[in-house]
Parts: structure tokens; C-alpha cells; sequence
């Protein structure tokens, strides 16, 4: 019963906070302006994008340049139903200044709101599994699967520029005001609102369902394939399963961030695909800390707010004040803000206990799992093998230091959400 | 060579190399190398650099693919034709040269990450069986790391690194075990060490060693093969190996030269 109490301890400790804050986001729209709430929502779409990029870079060791792809598909694939929506029987007015009389075939279905929904997640998907597919099997390593999934994003932004008719062209999809949703405007507050909320709860979960990757043994491959893919091929796995697998996860997130985005923003444009916004996402989980997830969202928003911040106040050097605080971070604390802070903690914990929190990655913290073997400790003093013995004088002294009660520590640093 | 390989016929083989063809760019690695070992056999190979003894478990292990030959592990598995994972489900164990753990992960991570490797995707998502804990357990406690079980991969120092690896692979209770140099850089107790974990493993399945230092060899080796630029030059017991004058010849004199 004791110990029942005590996880149930460890479990408040550990999802505690993050309720906490899930919490203060939805009742965020009661005490904040409509401005700020939008401003809010937008970068929170992008804390979504940068949980899924920190599954596949933070973990996975894979710089992923084409998440600004798989946001921007998801993005358009929602923006083609809000368009309609908006013209109501005509066709959208891009298609009518670019001479199209009807409706392209493949714009049709996109007047069911589940089917859009659907297409805006499962398409950028598709893309993300079919080509990571070819590349992982391949074997393109590192840099090289950086500057493919650029090419990529690049090749695609320039592309949707060329199609004006079918795409909006550089202008995008955009004029969405009309659309109405039970009656309302989407530009009404309480439309907003609704999507604001929808935000936060989709954050919510995918914060969960990223948490739940990395805790599980699936998670601890990525870590495994981010220190040595020919260990873990040589062990038995199939990298290229697994590394497909978590490319799609986090296209099909930054697909659902683009789903959000749109209605928010009210635009979806070639601007928002390229290269550019791709390399500012990784920005964002670099800042934030790799590794840790919390970071990821830490980052975007820190970023976003404070873009936000310096430009309203100093217009003419915000970008300055941005790009020294982008070198600082890498310069000074590579592990990110939240890497750090745990780092910090983690010293401090170290210091005044004498026992550490929690085990430090390069990045921040491997989810800490405590050793549940009960049988091998009491066995320890079994006559084992002759190999036992003769290492034991050698590790005991560093081995008292390094094992630390599993108890204590299972909250670690995970909590601080 | 010929009489020896005629024993091995005789009974079951659980490596079977014939003709194996390797070449980069003009140099033959491997040169119409035959190479066979029984069920349970603990092998040394040895031979001066350059002879193709990492090569040849390059193309045990499929990694590097033979311009001719042919491989058959454990009766039947055309290894050739075999992706490198799927080998590794088959039971064929590799330990690299250079320690090659996960260092982010704990060790007992790292030994949960090779236990499952028969785990189907969906499985990773849930914890290992009861079962696969208890053989991390062991493992721990023959590799003599039971203590260091929560500490960081990347914080061991290079001679448990070893036996992490080896750890990780006797976990997955390979049919044939291929080591790398496994004592290289080691201290002369962590050598002795490993040669007392060699002899112990070599109890539950075939080990193939790939080694350097003599002395070690010396100490833990039955029977030997010799590799000498791409082929097998001879093979037998320890103490007949050594005195072979061929062997001395390409071997041991060079290796007093260098």
C-alpha cells in the first residue's frame, strides 16, 4: 500500500505540472486579448511542429529540414476547405484571376471538412514514409539527410509558387474571412477561440503521445540509433523501420500544426514551406533544448514571443537581438534552456545531496528508468560466475556513486513540465 | 588445410566459408578463402594486418558483399543473400573492434535494447517480458556489471565497454558469436578477465575470435587458423600453429620487424 502511494506520487510529481499548464493555456482566452490569444495560438502550432521535430532530431538524430514541407502541406490541405467554404458556390477568386472557369478535380473533395482534415494529415504522411523510406534505405546519414529534406522543401515551395492557378501562387491561399462556421465568421472571437482550444488540447496530446514514444523501449532505439546505427542494425533491427516510422510521426505532427495554423493565421503561403522557416523550427528546438521535448516547446514560444517582443519595441535591430541570442544559446548552452536548467539541477541536486537527480545526456536527460531487478540484487552475493568477482574491487568504488535509489528519482527532471 | 576440413564434415558446422572472393579496388581482402568451424567450437584467427581477418567477419555478418564464394551459417542459411539485421535474428553475434555501446543509454538500457531484438515493432511499445528481464539479470552478473547497471554506457571505462558489448550480445543468445580484438587496449587483469568470460560463454555457443596479442592467444586458444593475405595459411592447436615455420615466417617475424 506504501508503494502504491508512493507512484501514485511519482505520477502526480511527473504529469502534475504539465496538467497545471494544460490547464492555464485553456483558460488563457478568460484574461488575455483577442490579439494576444491569436498571437498565442500561432506559436503554439509551432510548439506542436517542434515536439515532433525533437522526436526525430532530439532523439532520433536526424536533422529533419522539411518539417516547414510537412506543416505547410497540412496547412494547405485545411486552407483548400476553408477557401471553399468561403466562396461559397463560386470558385476561389485566385482560380477565377488565373482563368480557371471550373474547379480543378482534385480541389472538389476538399469541401467535406473530414476529408480535408484527413487528406492535410495523411498526405504530408505519405510523403514523409515513402521518402524516408528511400533515403534511410539508402543509408543517407546526417548532414546529407538534412540537405535531402531541404531539397526537398525547396523543390515543393517552388513548385506551389508555379502553380497559381491551383495553388494561389506566392499570395497563397488566403481572403478566408467568409467562412463561417456555426453561422459565426472564422474571424469571430469565438471561432478563434475554439481553434485556440483545440490547439492547446492537440499540444496536449501529442506532448503525451511524444512522451510515451520515448519512454518506451521504442524510444530508447531512437536514443540507440542517435549513438551508433551499425550497432543497432548489427543487434537485429531494421534501422530503416524504425527510422521511417518516426520521419511520418513527425510529418504527420507538423501536418496537424498546420491544420491549426491556418484558421488562426488566416494564410498559408509559400513563405511558410521554404527553407528558411525549416531552418527556424530547428532553431527553436536547439534553443529550447534537445532531447527533452519541454525544451521544444520552450523554444518555440521563447522564440516566437521573443521576435514578437523585439520587434514591437525595437523595430529597427530586432532581427540583431534575435540572431545574438540564437549564438549566445549554441555558444554558451548547447544543451538549450531546459537542457541547461536540468543540467543546473541536476549540479546543484549533486551538491547538496550528494546523489545524483538524474543522468545527464549530451542534450539533457535519457528518461531514467530505474533498475526493477529485485532478484538479482539479493543474488548478488550467490557464487556467480568466476567473472563476478575479480571486476567487483574495480567498480565498487565508482559503482556506490553512480547507482542511485530508483525511488527517489523517478520524478526526475521529467516533471518539469 | 585438406585434412582438416575433412573433420569438420564430419560433423555439424556452423560456419561454413568456401571460396570467398573479396576484393577492393584490385587488392584481394580475401582471396578464394575456405573457412569452416563445428557447433560449439571456440576458434581464434589470426594473421598479420592486412590478412582479411576483420574482412572475413564483414562478410559473416553481410556487410561486405564476396565477388565470388559462397557462406552457409548453421546449416542452411545462405548468408550472402541475407540482410545484416535479419543475420543478427538468425543468431550470428558481433562484437566491433572499437567498443561500440550506446553511451546515452544506461547499461542496463543498453542490454534491454538487444534483448528485444526479436520484438516485432508494435512489441517495442510495451516492456520486456519477465523472461528477458531475468536474462538481462544474468547477463549482469556473468559480465560482472550488475553494479554499474544504472550508470551511463559513455561513463564506463574502456575494459567494462568490452564487456557491455559481449554482454549485449550473449543476451541475444546468438548461435555464433564473432569478437573483434575483444582484448585490445586492455589492461593485463581486464585480459584475463575476458579470456575467464570467453571460456565461460564458449560453453553455450560457437565463438569466433579475431585476435592480436599472442600471449592471449597463447593462454585461452585451442585451435587456431591463420590468415595470411586473403587465404587460410594453416590451422591446428595452439602449440603446433606456433612452431609451424610458415607461421613463424609471415607472422611472428614480421610482426618483430614492425
Amino acid at each position: 500500500m506504501k508503494n502504491q502511494n508512493r507512484t501514485f506520487l511519482a505520477l502526480l510529481m511527473r504529469w502534475g505540472p504539465f496538467l497545471i499548464i494544460t490547464a492555464l493555456f485553456l483558460l488563457a482566452p478568460q484574461f488575455i486579448s483577442p490579439f494576444r490569444l491569436s498571437q498565442l495560438g500561432k506559436f503554439l502550432t509551432f510548439a506542436i511542429i517542434a515536439v515532433g521535430l525533437d522526436l526525430i532530431w532530439g532523439y532520433g538524430g536526424m536533422m529533419s529540414l522539411g518539417q516547414g514541407l510537412f506543416f505547410s502541406l497540412g496547412a494547405y490541405g485545411f486552407a483548400m476547405y476553408l477557401k471553399l467554404l468561403a466562396s461559397g458556390d463560386k470558385i476561389p477568386d485566385f482560380m477565377f484571376w488565373s482563368g480557371l472557369t471550373e474547379l480543378p478535380w482534385f480541389w472538389a473533395p476538399f469541401s467535406n471538412p473530414l476529408f480535408a482534415v484527413v487528406a492535410a494529415l495523411v498526405i504530408p504522411s505519405l510523403i514523409a514514409a515513402i521518402v524516408g523510406y528511400f533515403i534511410f534505405r539508402s543509408r543517407v546519414q546526417g548532414v546529407y539527410f538534412s540537405i535531402i529534406t531541404q531539397a526537398l522543401t525547396l523543390l515543393t515551395s517552388i513548385w506551389f509558387v508555379g502553380q497559381q492557378a491551383y495553388t494561389g501562387g506566392t499570395n497563397g491561399i488566403t481572403n478566408l474571412g467568409s467562412a463561417k462556421f456555426f453561422g459565426q465568421s472564422l474571424l469571430s472571437t469565438g471561432v478563434q477561440t475554439g481553434f485556440y482550444l483545440a490547439t492547446v488540447i492537440c499540444l496536449a496530446l501529442v506532448y503525451v503521445l511524444a512522451r510515451w514514444v520515448t519512454d518506451s523501449r521504442f524510444g530508447r532505439l531512437l536514443i540507440a540509433l542517435r549513438d551508433d546505427e551499425a550497432r543497432v542494425r548489427f543487434l537485429g533491427y531494421d534501422p530503416v523501420l524504425i527510422k521511417t516510422l518516426v520521419f511520418t510521426l513527425s510529418a504527420g505532427i507538423a501536418a496537424l500544426a498546420g491544420v491549426l495554423f491556418v484558421p488562426q493565421v488566416g494564410i498559408i503561403s509559400p513563405a511558410n514551406m521554404g527553407v528558411v522557416p525549416s531552418i527556424e523550427m530547428v532553431i527553436w528546438v536547439a534553443l529550447g533544448g534537445r532531447g527533452t521535448l519541454i525544451g521544444a516547446i520552450v523554444g518555440a514560444l521563447v522564440v516566437n514571443f521573443g521576435r514578437s517582443y523585439f520587434s514591437e519595441t525595437y523595430p529597427e535591430i530586432w532581427q540583431y537581438f534575435l540572431g545574438l541570442l540564437f549564438v549566445a544559446v549554441v555558444l554558451l548552452f548547447p544543451a538549450g534552456i531546459v537542457g541547461s536548467l536540468m543540467q543546473g539541477f541536476n549540479w546543484l541536486r549533486i551538491r547538496i545531496q550528494g546523489e545524483p537527480m538524474s543522468d545527464m545526456t549530451e542534450y539533457g536527460t535519457t528518461p531514467y528508468r530505474p533498475i526493477t531487478l529485485g532478484h538479482s540484487a539479493s543474488n548478488l552475493s550467490a557464487p556467480a560466475a568466476p567473472a563476478a568477482t575479480s571486476t567487483s574491487t574495480a567498480t565498487s568504488a565508482t559503482a556506490s556513486a553512480t547507482v542511485s535509489s530508483p525511488s527517489s528519482t523517478t520524478a526526475t527532471a521529467k516533471g518539469g513540465s | 588445410m585438406s585434412s582438416a576440413q575433412q573433420a569438420n564434415g564430419a560433423s555439424a558446422k556452423i560456419l561454413d566459408v568456401q571460396n570467398v572472393t573479396v576484393s577492393f579496388d584490385g587488392f584481394k581482402a580475401l582471396n578464394s578463402l575456405n573457412f569452416a568451424m563445428d557447433v560449439g567450437e571456440l576458434r581464434f584467427v589470426i594473421g598479420p594486418n592486412g590478412a582479411g581477418k576483420t574482412t572475413l567477419l564483414d562478410v559473416v555478418t553481410g556487410k561486405t558483399q564476396p565477388q565470388a564464394g559462397k557462406v552457409t551459417f548453421n546449416g542452411g542459411v545462405n548468408v550472402l543473400r541475407t540482410s545484416e539485421h535479419r543475420l543478427a535474428q538468425k543468431g550470428i553475434g558481433r562484437k566491433f573492434q572499437t567498443p561500440t555501446v550506446f553511451g546515452s543509454l544506461t547499461v542496463y538500457e543498453n542490454l534491454e535494447a538487444a534483448v528485444g531484438f526479436n520484438d516485432g515493432t508494435r512489441k517495442l511499445f510495451s516492456p520486456i517480458s519477465a523472461a528477458d528481464e531475468e536474462r538481462i539479470a544474468s547477463t549482469l552478473e556473468l559480465t560482472g556489471l550488475t553494479e554499474r547497471a544504472s550508470a551511463r554506457a559513455g561513463t564506463l571505462a574502456h575494459g567494462e565497454k568490452q564487456w557491455l558489448e559481449i554482454g549485449m550480445l550473449l543476451v541475444q543468445e546468438p548461435k555464433l558469436l564473432l569478437l573483434d580484438e575483444p582484448v585490445a587496449g586492455m589492461t593485463r587483469a581486464e585480459r584475463n578477465r575476458t579470456g575467464e568470460l570467453l571460456q565461460s560463454i564458449a560453453q553455450r555457443c560457437s565463438i569466433l575470435v579475431v585476435e592480436h596479442d599472442m600471449e592471449f592467444v597463447r593462454s585461452y586458444a585451442n585451435r587456431v587458423s591463420v590468415l595470411h593475405m586473403g587465404s587460410l595459411l594453416t590451422e591446428g592447436p595452439v602449440a603446433q600453429v606456433q612452431s609451424d615455420p610458415e607461421v613463424i615466417e609471415v607472422y611472428i617475424g614480421r610482426s618483430k620487424e614492425e
